[in-house]
């Protein structure tokens, strides 16, 4: 299947690309335009043919592994799916135009990336570091999110072509472009990012190699490649680039050589291998596009085979640390003999790809001056160190321990790599062209005049890359020299690097978390408070954003009002006393008071009926009340009747808060006489038409026959919700 | 034709309730006959909606001012077809959950109908004290329903959402008194047309506003939702959640925009937004603490009806659709993963995230219906969510109030952190799963059913958008 969309990627690319753009949302302006431009190419090529190999080696690796691990073979369809998904996923990151889109595809890997990082699920650890590869990347991935809605604020569009020809530099494309960009170097795992990566090695070897060489780190690489014609146009996004590829560089290469286990090794490789690609889009121009693109070819044959290759080496001796292996040349020549040529083009020796790649790289650092081409030849000369560490350490030397043999599926895609390293260094030309392309997309411009070839003349190139060679000889041999230091620096980097920050981080937003779940569950659930001051604060707001120019008016008082106003006086004298009294008959006895005096006061008010509903309600609340409290043993009640109070002050706060907001806006809103007339008068009128002798009757069973019904059924629910509760399912 | 199909939704789950009450053999074949009917009258009321615009029935052939009127809009014809589809999903779950409990099956049945025609109801009618009765009917179905099984937690839980319940439909009672008081009518359209500012008309407004954010479960009211909510039984957890606060919530839309617009000022709105901006962070937080796979679903619930509340601050037509919109995928996301959470409870003994350490072996259909409906509540593009909370972004840019991008942003992100921590426990291997129950027939499905139309809002979003767009109040956000 892998091989297939390989084959359909290559097709794609000689039969000239093509495109895909049609509305997805049209309502919410989002599209799906997707296009098979040199971008997308290189990277579909990359994903699906480095994929294939990946794969060919899993269908020998994964049972192996899987039964190292005592899991059921059957979990291995689980893997294929994954990095099926990943593969189709990062094929459609390559393809599309719309920074939307590029987020959907985005998440997609991610995902995928979690549950392969995650294979060995039963593993702390593992699942530990593909959480934390899923939350760097997912996080920042937002970061691309909001950089793409900037844009589409201020331009309205999402396809980056339009962008492209759209923006002008300015603090505008310098935030958004930024945001993008750092997304971008997140996935690439660029400093200050570059935690989550050496963590990720917890997956299965294969997983590695895909995720290192084609996937997952080289999609962070691809986005700033998408939208480097953006990026292009601020001085200052390009020297942010450099300076963090420098350090990516720098911080890569130094631990990379500290690393005893290979994985190690291998993941600060690619940290800073990236860094170099980084580097060059910082400097720029022609050279550094096409440079960049050409740059992550090398680096995928390069390192996807160098992985393996660990895998392999892994399986046959069941060591995982360099300084446990050595002079494994001797039993497995082929196996030696692929990785070192895939080693050399990591190194950049001659007549392997790798000697191109360096090329540029020197090529274009020189276009800005002789400080980048110092960098250069000091980035260099680390790559050459520790992949001479790797390899030696590896295959040279003396034997340790045993090797079993090791089946051909797990070395064959390792020699193909190995082999199209060394054909790359004689026939670059497809290389080239593939590079030009992609490089010409990110550019956006043509890129005529770089040729990639071997110049047996003292050009400045040249002189660097033998001074690399010295270099490197010269770091290999003083080993014993610098080793202290540069493992003081990689510890140092555990103490205090971002990986602190990351665990700190969670570690306060669980502590938070639990802070805040303290305070709702213990502090507030179960409170009359919980509903009182939040209504109180909410009505009072309401009021103050309403605007308060209501008037608070006071009416006149008349003689004939003050049975009423008795009334009112008894009602609250009556609440007021609820607070005090302790034993609860009292307490009810109270309460009834209080509900008789507000029945009083509605018959008052002219509405005797009323009042004789309100009255009779009281009673029945009385009676059942006392009838419960009858229920309960004396003993209890007297026990209970004893407890002080508490806090006091904070209650009577609380009820003058929730009361004085009731209370004003009673007041405003009685202030406000209606003189609007009602629908009585057409009731009455109607009345006839529906056939009966009162309006009341009419009312019910006519005009507002629906509530009626609603209300005979809320009748029928209560009694139904009772019942459910008093049977609790015991009658059949 | 449109009479009945405007009155079937209402008319025939009530219809089922009594006759589920009496014949209680044939209450699974009533019941999905019933959710076959509505289903049917929906869907028809929805393209008459669409045809010919909004649709208005008199019911006895009464005029509005006297009589009730019900109608049907853009938004009520979306609403329907929630509650419509969720309500099915629901039956056929519950005859599958409850089909070892026949003691409860019999109250559920008949209150189930009665608490779905409620709905309707409040969907369809355009009467504020219909309206009223509406509220009281689904709440009170919706504490019996809680309460059920009868177990310790969820009677606690059930007492206090009864509390909190009777509250909140008693301050909207009193708004409603307020502004029959002040304009002798009861009608929405007509309210709406001489609304004026003054006191009676605020406090009618505060009073209705708070009643229905504390039915809404908006923060910070919303403190007796999270027990309730993960201690009923699982289809109902599945209804309050994705359909009952929906309810409360649509009612506060209507009324906000037929009702008020000309007392509403913008620092109201603000404050809701605000309100809900909080909601998201504070529900979120908690959720990430849960160790109990239920209560996390319902914590998320608080954190996604924050989502909802935004619109009020941002006030386009864009954020009105986007609220809605997400009212609608949240409710089939969120009913698919309380099914499916319900599922590895029952079968595994409890919702301890512990004790469902790999179930993701036992029961894949159920763990992938909760990833997917957590992608929709993660709000990850393609699905429901996605295209919700993109109409809220895009409003919020346009209406240059960053902050809501930040927060809407950011509560994805903590959706992410709590939905993958329960994930993370589902799907992590572990020898021995201790299987107390086979899952009934038919649940599994069921919720994975629902996850995928969850997902599937995203793909196809612009008919129901368009639908939407019927009777929108703020004007149509399609040019």
């Amino acid at each position: 299947m892998a091989a297939l969309a390989f084959a359909a990627a290559l097709y794609g690319w000689l039969a000239g690309g093509g495109s895909v753009d049609v509305p997805w949302a049209p309502t919410l302006d989002l599209r799906f335009a997707v296009e098979l431009d040199g971008l997308a190419v290189l990277y579909s090529l990359l994903a699906t043919g480095i994929g294939f190999l990946v794969v060919v080696y899993s269908s020998r690796y994964i049972p192996l592994h899987l039964h190292h691990e005592h899991r059921p073979p059957g979990d291995a369809v689980r893997f294929h799916f994954f990095i099926l998904m990943f593969m189709g996923s990062m094929v459609g990151l390559a393809m599309a135009q719309d920074l939307i889109l590029i987020f959907l595809f985005w998440d997609l890997t991610a995902i995928a990336s979690y549950y392969l990082i995650g294979y060995d699920a039963h593993q702390e650890e593992s699942r530990f570091s593909a959480l934390m590869a899923l939350l760097v990347t997912g996080i920042i991935a937002v970061l691309l999110l909001i950089g793409a809605l900037v844009f589409y604020a201020a331009y309205g569009t999402f396809s980056v072509p339009e962008l492209a020809g759209l923006t002008e530099p300015g603090l505008l494309l310098i935030v958004a472009g930024g945001l993008i960009a750092v997304a971008g170097l997140a996935k690439s795992a660029q400093v200050p990012f570059q935690f989550w990566l050496p963590r990720a090695m917890a997956a299965p070897t294969p997983v590695s190699a895909y995720l290192h060489s084609a996937a997952m780190v080289a999609a962070g690489v691809l986005l700033i490649g998408r939208v480097y014609p953006l990026l292009q146009k601020s001085e200052f996004l390009l020297g942010a680039l450099t300076a963090i590829g420098v350090g990516s560089i720098i911080v890569g290469g130094l631990i990379a050589l500290t690393r005893d286990v290979l994985k190690q090794l291998l993941a600060y490789s690619t940290i800073s291998q990236y860094g170099y690609v980084v580097f060059m889009f910082g400097m720029g121009g022609k050279y550094g596009a096409m440079g960049a693109s050409f740059y992550v070819i090398a680096h995928a044959l390069a390192k996807s085979a160098l992985f393996l290759t660990a895998g392999a080496v892994t399986e046959a001796t069941g060591e995982k640390q360099l300084s446990r292996l050595g002079g494994l040349a001797r039993p497995m020549p082929l196996l030696a003999a692929s990785s070192g040529a895939a080693a050399a083009g990591l190194a950049a020796l001659p007549l392997s790809i790798g000697f191109f790649k360096d090329e540029v790289l020197f090529a274009s650092a020189l276009q800005r001056g002789p400080v980048f081409a110092g960098l250069a030849l000091m980035a260099a000369t680390l790559t050459l160190a520790y992949t001479w560490r790797f390899w030696t350490g590896i295959f040279l030397g003396e034997r340790r321990g045993e090797a079993r043999g090791i089946p051909v599926a797990l070395v064959l895609p390792i020699t193909v790599l190995g082999v199209l390293v060394l054909v790359g260094g004689v026939f670059v030309s497809p290389f080239e062209e593939l590079a030009r392309a992609a490089g010409e997309v990110s550019y956006a411009a043509a890129i005529e005049d770089v040729e990639l070839a071997y110049h047996l003349d003292a050009r400045p190139e040249n002189l660097l890359a033998l001074a690399t060679f010295a270099l490197g000889a010269l770091v290999v041999l003083s080993r014993p020299v610098w080793g202290g230091v540069v493992a003081a620096f990689a510890r140092l980097g555990e103490r205090v690097g971002p990986e602190r920050v990351y665990r700190a981080g969670l570690k306060e937003l669980n502590d938070f978390s639990t802070w805040v779940h303290q305070v709702e569950v213990r502090d507030t659930r179960g409170r009359v408070a919980a509903i009182l001051v939040p209504a109180g604060i909410l009505v009072g707001l309401g009021l103050v954003a309403t605007g308060t120019s209501g008037v608070y008016r006071f009416g006149g008082f008349v003689t004939e009002d003050f049975p009423l106003l008795l009334a009112l006086i008894g009602a609250t004298v009556a609440s007021v006393a609820t607070c005090f009294v302790r034993k609860h008959v009292t307490l009810v006895l109270v309460i009834s008071a209080a509900g008789f005096s507000i029945a009083v006061s509605y018959a008052f008010f002219g509405a005797p009926d009323v009042a004789l509903v309100a009255v009779l309600v009281e009673t029945l609340i009385t009676l059942i009340l006392l009838g419960t409290l009858k229920l309960i043993p004396f003993e209890v009640l007297r026990r209970g009747a004893r407890i002080p109070v508490q806090y006091a002050t904070a209650k009577v706060l609380v009820a003058v808060l929730a009361g004085g907001f009731m209370m004003a806006l009673s007041w405003a809103t009685l202030s406000q006489t209606t003189t609007e007339e009602n629908a009585a008068e057409g009731l009455l009128e109607l009345t006839p038409e529906a056939h009966g002798k009162d309006a009341v009757t009419v009312i019910l069973a006519d005009f507002r026959g629906l509530d009626t019904m609603g209300e005979i059924s809320v009748v029928a629910l209560v009694l139904l919700g009772v019942a459910t509760l008093l049977w609790r399912g015991r009658l059949p | 034709m449109t009479g009945s199909a405007i009155v079937v939704p209402i008319m025939l789950p009530l219809l089922a309730a009594t006759l589920t009450f009496f014949f209680r053999r044939g209450a699974i074949t009533m019941s999905l006959l019933t959710a076959a009917g509505t289903i049917a009258a929906v869907v028809v009321l929805s393209l008459e909606v669409m045809d010919q615009g909004p649709l208005s029935y008199t019911i006895g052939g009464w005029d509005a001012p006297l009589g009730i009127e019900l109608y049907a809009d853009g938004l009520a014809a979306v609403m329907l077809l929630m509650s419509a589809f969720v309500g099915t999903a629901i039956t056929v779950y519950a005859a599958g959950y409850f089909s070892g409990k026949p003691a409860v099956a019999r109250h559920f049945w008949p209150l189930w109908m009665f608490a779905w025609s409620s709905l309707n109801v409040i969907f369809l009618s355009a009467d504020i004290f219909n309206l009223y009765v509406g509220l009281e009917l689904m709440g009170i179905s919706a504490v019996a329903l809680l309460t059920l099984e009868g177990e310790r937690d969820a009677l606690t839980a059930g007492m206090r959402y009864l509390l909190v319940s009777l509250l909140g439909s008693l301050a909207y009672l009193l708004g409603v008194a307020l502004l029959y008081g002040t304009f002798g009518v009861l009608a929405v359209q007509e309210i709406g047309e001489q609304m004026f500012p003054s006191p009676a008309t605020w406090t009618a407004l505060a009073l209705v506003t708070a009643g229905m954010a504390l039915k809404t479960a908006l923060f910070p009211l919303h403190f007796w939702l999270p027990p309730a909510h993960s201690s009923a039984p699982s289809p109902v957890s599945a209804l309050l959640s994705a359909l009952v606060v929906k309810g409360s919530f649509y009612l506060l839309l209507r009324l906000w925009f037929d009702v008020f617009p000309e007392a509403v000022t913008p620092a109201a709105g603000q404050l809701l937004g605000i309100l809900g901006a909080a909601a998201i962070v504070w529900g979120s937080i908690l959720a990430l603490v849960q160790r109990r796979l239920k209560l996390l679903v319902a914590y998320s619930t608080v954190a996604q009806i924050g989502y909802l509340f935004i619109l009020f601050a941002l006030l386009t037509p864009e954020a009105w659709s986007g609220g809605v919109y997400h009212a609608l995928s949240h409710a089939f996301a969120k009913a698919a993963m309380f099914m499916a959470a319900g599922t590895l409870m029952h079968a595994l003994g409890n919702d301890d995230l512990d004790t469902l350490d790999g179930s993701s072996e036992r029961f894949p259909l159920s763990v992938y219906a909760f990833g997917l409906a957590g992608i929709t509540l993660m709000g990850l593009p393609f699905s429901g969510g996605f295209t919700a909370k993109w109409l809220l972004l895009s409003a919020a840019l346009e209406t240059g109030q960053w902050w809501y991008v930040t927060v809407v942003l950011f509560g994805g992100l903590l959706a992410a952190g709590y939905l993958l921590r329960a994930l993370a426990h589902l799907l992590t291997p572990t020898p021995t799963v201790k299987v107390q129950h086979e899952p009934a027939r038919g649940t599994e499905a069921t919720a994975l059913i629902l996850a995928c139309v969850a997902l599937l809002l995203g793909l196809v979003s612009a008919p129901i958008l368009e639908l939407l767009q019927v009777g929108a109040p703020l004007g149509s956000m399609i040019p």
